[in-house]
């Protein structure tokens, strides 16, 4: 791949390939991305938070409040052009006066006016002419801004000025004999093609002249729209006097040689009666040129002011027509009309919800090293779950109703949410011991206080007559809850994971310098028709209300495998770190890791057994580096027992026992965790645990 | 008696007169805030300067007392453990002489006449620390009491001390703590230093370190518009990054500069570290690294840069 410029700062960021109709697009998770990517661009040259959007259809215009791209991101190559594109874009915010083009009709000077009456070209004519001009000015004036102020971002205007404006076609035509005769499209084709390096300043009468008060080189120095705008004025009015101009001595010519044509025809009229009749037989020699008709004349003569370009032999129509084209292309671009690729109306609201919930997809399982190397998947990161988001289809975790596309609350899930509030108020209680703080006093000390009751002691050789105090008072804590939310743990287990976890909850909410997190990994059909990680994060205490455990849980029901150690690979980038504050991770879960993926060469890879546990010890192992106690609760049917096939010896529950004493070793618990006094006594003996 | 006192005060007038004569040519500080800066030094006022790190806050303070000539005396009270052992000293015993009190160095520094005594880092200090300081800073109480016995032995803050106190305000200090009012209505005077803005810091490091070679000084641009706009950044409201770069980094950068480095490798050695990787594309030092790709310039040859009036000279 060529080495483009967005390189410097876009590391591994590939589109996949989307071969499944029915699947989920993962890319619009990239595509988001790299909106917030690009947008960064448009921030640091404006220095203001303007919003970036897709083009999504509706009235996409740049306007000085917000900034639209082209959805046209599909490949990382794609990105320098989408950066030049919000540059240019955001430098018109900066320094265009978008009102200015509204009132270009009220301040045009009276000379334009007449010539163009002579011309007999129309007041619209003329003002479309002005924004050409001044559009085309406008844009030397933000480039010439970038290419000073920004001289690292000067390869992405390049890429959009060669995606958008500059073709081989518009070599073709600045070399050939077209957009030579004098019209208004001639001198906006020669204009708006000054910078390309085919240019002819000698190919129309004046060009040259507009090059020198237009002066490309000392464009800054058009400080203020009005500046601007005068400029463009004052072109507008070589061009149209140069056409004039020139059609006065068309007119003349022609009369000239019809009147040749009528002394030879009739030798017989005398010197002095041609003299007197000459101004009348003027008229009838221009009617008979164009026709005879007046009104005839009127709007052949427009169109020939407008719209002549000539003709070259050596081009034929249709490449006259990918001329005409390419530089309608260049108009348009003058504009602001590029033309954006569009989101789709059902993409658009998918891409609001990933806004909305901060979803962001991040590369795990690098380590997870199998025989022929190391194996990595993106994991899909929820960092703000919401009701839109459960609604949606980019959350595995509920059912939804099929016709009002609503998610559907589980009767006894609501009413395990219900228990684990009520449950939630004893825990706190009995976890409020980390409001207090201890005050010990060592006595009898050789340095340190003096300790005056015992200061008479000194008399009895005892030297020992200090005191200090050590105040023993619990730092700020954080807990994260980390769900199991796989569809081994539907039924039993999910309830009683519900209820300890909204008892955790909120139990947390009643303390004061306990902040308390909870997440929920599974997996999510991708685009490739494959599973990938999952992380929710379901609540934060610092941001959400202990009412969104209430409302919000009723609806997420397990669903999914178990990718274990690549979501806590994933979710460790979300975890807080400080050296500071006390950390805690807990962890609800029923067993082994075990899912399939797609890798990102497209290799078919199992996550499951010895491998991917000894993955998840190295990621447990990690997060515990990073300050974390942690404590991981093992689920189990208190009901039931399961037995591995064909060894009716031995209990499938006993074998997931040790794998999951494997992953998470002294940290395991196996307490029944519907007992609330169980998950009150564990979790106070994590809390009192000391280094 | 009279006559003594108004010419000692047109001595002092005069020399707070001249103050930007004996101002440091290191220290960037404004004309005004220097003036009153010595001048509350001349006349033993508690002076606190406040600011965010790195503005040269501490530099101030050693540079006033140096200025003035005047004894000078640091303590850190954020790195303080036991602020009464620092701040008044320890008893201790020996058999031969019995129980005695070590006075701490604060003790030996309130008894210097005309002393400026820097108390760094005010804000970080602990409540014990403030409590000692009540008395001291007070301008009627003005003594250090050793113990808290109501007959017990004080010690006078001698004639002409200063104490000048630093304090990081903002909320992104973790450790700093909101200030008691009463502590801080013992400081009658507030300096408030500010980040120098992109003109000042360019100017101070090209003259700090004779930077005079052209590629150099473009080098040096970039960097003082780059930690300018962090600082800028970190004062939004939505801000998209969580730290800054302080004038002490731009001092580092200034030698990297000198010893021949470009821009990229001082981002890739002292700028994208200081900036979090977590979060890939959407990742501080993902927008850092596009904040100083703006300035690292590449040839770019396009037809945007031709002048039809002379091709071969670019017009921008």
């Amino acid at each position: 791949m060529d080495t483009t410029y967005s390189d410097y700062w876009l590391e591994d960021f590939e589109f996949d390939e989307v071969d499944e109709q029915n699947a989920i697009n993962t890319n619009l998770i990239k595509l988001s991305m790299a909106r917030r990517a690009i947008s960064n661009f448009v921030h640091i040259l404006t220095n203001k938070n303007i919003p970036v959007f897709f083009n999504d259809g509706g009235d996409n215009s740049t306007d000085g409040k917000s900034v639209y791209i082209s959805s046209d991101i599909v490949k990382k190559d794609d990105f320098d052009t989408a950066v030049g594109l919000a540059l240019h874009e955001g430098s018109h915010v900066i320094l265009s006066d978008f009102d200015i083009f509204k009132t270009i009709w009220q301040k045009v000077p009276v000379n334009l006016y007449k010539h163009a009456e002579k011309l007999q070209v129309s007041k619209e004519d003329v003002h479309i002419l002005v924004k050409h001009i001044l559009n085309y000015i406008e844009d030397r004036y933000i480039d010439n801004f970038v290419y000073k102020n920004a001289p690292g971002y000067r390869g992405y205007y390049t890429a959009l000025y060669d995606t958008y404006f500059n073709s081989p076609k518009i070599d073709q035509m600045l070399k050939s004999q077209l957009y030579r005769t004098p019209s208004i499209a001639s001198y906006e084709s020669r204009i708006i093609n000054f910078n390309n390096i085919n240019t002819d300043l000698e190919s129309l009468p004046g060009l040259r002249d507009i090059a020198k008060l237009i002066n490309l080189s000392k464009i800054d120095r058009l400080t203020t729209p009005k500046d601007r705008l005068l400029l463009a004025y004052e072109v507008c009015e070589v061009i149209l006097k140069n056409i004039t101009e020139h059609q006065d001595e068309a007119v003349k010519s022609s009369a000239q040689s019809v009147m040749k044509g009528k002394s030879t025809e009739d030798s017989s009229i005398s010197e002095e009666s041609k003299d007197s009749s000459e101004s009348s037989n003027h008229n009838e020699s221009i009617d008979d040129i164009l026709g005879g008709d007046t009104n005839q004349v009127a709007s052949s003569n427009v169109d020939v002011v407008k719209d002549n370009i000539g003709t070259d032999p050596k081009i034929s129509g249709s490449k006259l027509a990918t001329i005409k084209k390419a530089i309608e292309k260049q108009k348009s671009f003058l504009e602001g009309n590029i033309k954006k690729k569009k989101v789709t109306a059902k993409d658009k609201t998918i891409l609001d919800s990933i806004d909305k919930s901060g979803i962001t997809l991040s590369t795990v399982g690098s380590t997870y090293i199998k025989a022929d190397g190391s194996h990595s998947v993106d994991c899909i990161v929820v960092k703000r779950m919401n009701y839109e988001l459960l609604s949606s289809k980019l959350f595995p975790l509920t059912s939804k109703d099929p016709m009002k596309h609503m998610p559907v609350a589980d009767e006894n899930i609501t009413k395990a949410v219900n228990s684990g509030i009520i449950k939630g108020t004893i825990l706190g209680r009995k976890l409020q011991l980390r409001n207090e703080s201890n005050t010990t006093k060592y006595m009898r000390k050789p340095s340190g206080h003096v300790d005056k009751r015992i200061l008479s002691e000194l008399s009895f050789e005892n030297e020992n007559i200090f005191y200090s105090m050590n105040v023993d008072k619990y730092n700020k804590s954080y807990i994260h809850i980390s769900v199991d939310a796989s569809s081994s743990m539907s039924g039993e287990k999910w309830l009683s994971t519900m209820t300890a976890v909204v008892a955790i909850c909120k139990a947390a909410s009643m303390i004061d310098n306990l902040r308390a997190s909870v997440s929920f990994r599974t997996t999510f059909m991708a685009s490739r028709g494959m599973d990938i990680p999952y992380v929710v994060i379901a609540y934060d205490s610092n941001t959400d209300k202990i009412s969104k455990v209430k409302n919000l849980f009723k609806y997420i029901r397990p669903s999914g495998c178990t990718p274990e150690g690549l979501c806590y690979e994933s979710i460790m980038n979300e975890l807080p770190t400080s050296t500071d504050d006390d950390f805690y991770f807990l962890n609800f879960s029923d067993g082994q890791p075990c899912m399939n993926y797609l890798d990102v060469n497209n290799n078919s890879i199992s996550y499951r057994g010895e491998p991917a546990a000894a993955h998840t010890r190295q990621q447990v192992n990690k997060i515990r580096d990073r300050g974390y106690k942690i404590l991981s609760y093992f689920i189990k049917n208190q009901s039931t027992s399961s037995y591995i096939l064909g060894q009716s010896d031995i209990k499938l529950d006993d074998k997931i026992h040790n794998m999951f004493k494997t992953m998470y070793g002294i940290n395991s618990s196996f307490v029944n965790i519907k007992n609330i006094f169980d998950i009150a006594k564990t979790i106070n003996k994590m809390f009192l645990q000391k280094d | 008696m009279y006559d003594d006192f108004i010419m000692k005060n047109i001595d002092i007038r005069s020399l707070i007169k001249d103050s930007h004569a004996i101002k440091p040519s290191e220290l960037v500080i404004d004309n005004t805030k220097w003036k009153y800066l010595v001048r509350s030094v001349y006349r033993g006022k508690n002076i606190l300067i406040v600011g965010p790190t790195g503005c040269g806050k501490t530099l101030a303070a050693q540079s006033v007392a140096k200025a003035l000539d005047r004894p000078y005396f640091y303590f850190n009270l954020g790195a303080t453990q036991d602020a009464r052992a620092s701040l008044i000293g320890n008893t201790h015993y020996r058999k031969e002489t019995g129980t005695f009190f070590s006075e701490s160095t604060f003790v030996k520094a309130i008894k210097t006449p005309n002393a400026v005594i820097l108390l760094d880092e005010i804000s970080r200090a602990h409540h014990d620390a403030w409590n000692v300081l009540m008395t001291v800073l007070d301008d009627i109480q003005r003594y250090l009491r050793l113990d808290e016995k109501q007959d017990s032995e004080v010690v006078k803050v001698a004639e002409g001390v200063c104490f000048i106190g630093t304090a990081n305000i903002g909320n992104e200090y973790t450790a700093t703590r909101v200030m008691d009012r009463a502590l801080m209505s013992r400081f009658p005077i507030k300096v408030e230093m500010t980040p120098m803005d992109f003109k000042t810091e360019f100017q101070y490091l090209k003259t700090r370190f004779s930077i005079t070679e052209e590629s150099s000084l473009k080098i040096l641009s970039a960097v003082c518009e780059i930690a300018n706009l962090t600082r800028e950044q970190i004062k939004s409201e939505d801000s998209k990054l969580t730290n800054f770069i302080p004038t002490r980094s731009t001092v580092e950068m200034s030698e990297l500069i000198l010893d021949g480095f470009d821009l990229s490798e001082i981002a890739e050695t002292t700028i994208y570290p200081n900036f979090m990787n977590d979060g890939g594309v959407d990742s501080e030092r993902t927008y850092m690294k596009q904040v100083v790709q703006k300035y690292i310039p590449n040839a770019s040859p396009s037809n945007l840069i031709n002048d039809p009036l002379n091709n071969s000279q670019p017009p921008f």
